[in-house]
């Protein structure tokens, strides 16, 4: 990815929103990232709190999908809408 | 046209058959002088006036027209049928193409018949196919499938070399990279086409025509696709992941273009792969005008392991 991943520790785990229909990254405001000022990462303390969260997300936008990183930079948890 | 005149090509003698293939009636009087007007076989036209000199023999079920209109006034898109109406050109294109045996009854009947629920793209592909059949050129399994016809195989056609240059395939894309053009050098780039998608049949062909519209490369890439672009990627990856997005199954088109073909993106965006653990920048290249002859790979998602 062009934007930098954010610093984690301590198990904490950082959430992206994407586009289910095209995969294409999200901000916080489910616009296209396309700049460096838009904020795409929601970092969380748990993997629980950033599953509720993205469980969340998923139930009210069909067509927003979230993943889940871990501290090594790797998608450990994808949360797709029900169809 | 300098060098070809109508005595030429009628070898010595005047050739009468002119405009719209009907016969003019000119210097016929023993004066030198004459009617200067085409017989339709129902009217006669004056084409000083562009008008028919009679009121039209269908004019009471067409009340809509003008009585003495030629071609309907429609004098680029339609010929005039011998004076009672007028015919589509494109329409004929493709009634010439099923007479000839080029494509099947049911192509034509759903091209002509159902015109309203068909693409105009399709017809506007379909004319330069009749004109280029109209001059003895190529028609073949491409430019076939531009027209989104299945084309009747077994039919001899011969392609003339100059014909294989026209303007009929034209691909806005495709450009012959020089040897030795280090600047000018292949690239390898692909998109992905999931079946949802309203343009999977032309890629499933190995075509990509752009929607149409003003966005700019910029407007392109941040999402408005209403624009003379295509886009693709250097990524495969990338483009399976449009292949198998939202859904089911897709194609993955490559075709190698030369480097002054493509049009820079800012490429801007990341992408999350559906078939892999993986986010990554979409690689995007944007290439100007209808893409023809890229090869196609079908893709579904049993060909990974990774099903989140």
């Amino acid at each position: 990815m062009k934007r930098k991943f954010p610093d984690l520790k301590n198990g904490q785990v950082a959430l992206i929103r994407v586009d289910y229909n095209t995969g294409i990254v999200l901000d916080e405001n489910f616009k296209y990232a396309t700049s460096d000022e838009q904020i795409v990462f929601t970092v969380f303390d748990s993997i629980d709190s950033a599953l509720i969260v993205a469980q969340g997300i998923v139930k009210e936008r069909i067509d927003v999908e979230c993943s889940i990183f871990n501290e090594s930079n790797q998608i450990i948890n994808v949360v797709r809408p029900t169809r | 046209m300098a060098g070809i005149s109508s005595q030429a090509m009628a070898f010595g003698k005047i050739n009468k058959y002119r405009f719209q293939r009907q016969e003019q009636q000119s210097k016929e009087f023993a004066d030198g002088s004459g009617l200067e007007m085409y017989e339709f076989k129902f009217r006669f036209d004056d084409p000083q006036i562009g008008r028919f000199w009679s009121v039209d023999p269908l004019a009471d079920k067409y009340v809509y027209n003008s009585t003495y209109a030629f071609s309907e006034d429609k004098v680029t898109g339609d010929i005039e049928l011998e004076g009672l109406e007028t015919a589509s050109t494109t329409a004929e294109a493709i009634s010439d193409l099923q007479k000839a045996g080029l494509i099947t009854d049911k192509d034509a009947d759903r091209l002509i018949f159902n015109a309203p629920e068909v693409d105009n793209q399709i017809y506007a592909k379909a004319l330069p196919i009749y004109l280029t059949v109209l001059t003895g050129g190529l028609f073949g399994p491409e430019a076939a499938t531009l027209a989104g016809i299945s084309l009747i195989t077994g039919v001899p056609v011969t392609p003339s070399p100059e014909a294989m240059a026209g303007p009929v395939l034209e691909d806005a894309a495709a450009v012959t990279t020089q040897a030795g053009d280090a600047e000018n050098s292949g690239i390898t780039l692909y998109r992905g086409v999931n079946e949802s998608h309203p343009g999977f049949d032309d890629a499933s062909n190995g075509i990509a025509i752009p929607r149409g519209g003003a966005a700019t490369p910029a407007e392109h890439n941040e999402g408005n696709t209403q624009s003379p672009y295509t886009s693709w990627t250097t990524d495969p990856d990338v483009a399976t992941n449009f292949a198998l997005r939202p859904g089911g199954n897709g194609v993955v088109l490559s075709k190698t273009f030369a480097q002054d073909a493509t049009v820079v993106s800012p490429n801007v965006k990341d992408v999350k792969l559906i078939q892999a653990p993986i986010a990554k920048n979409e690689s995007e290249v944007l290439i100007k005008g209808p893409v023809t002859g890229a090869t196609p790979r079908f893709v579904t998602p049993a060909d990974f392991t990774y099903h989140p």
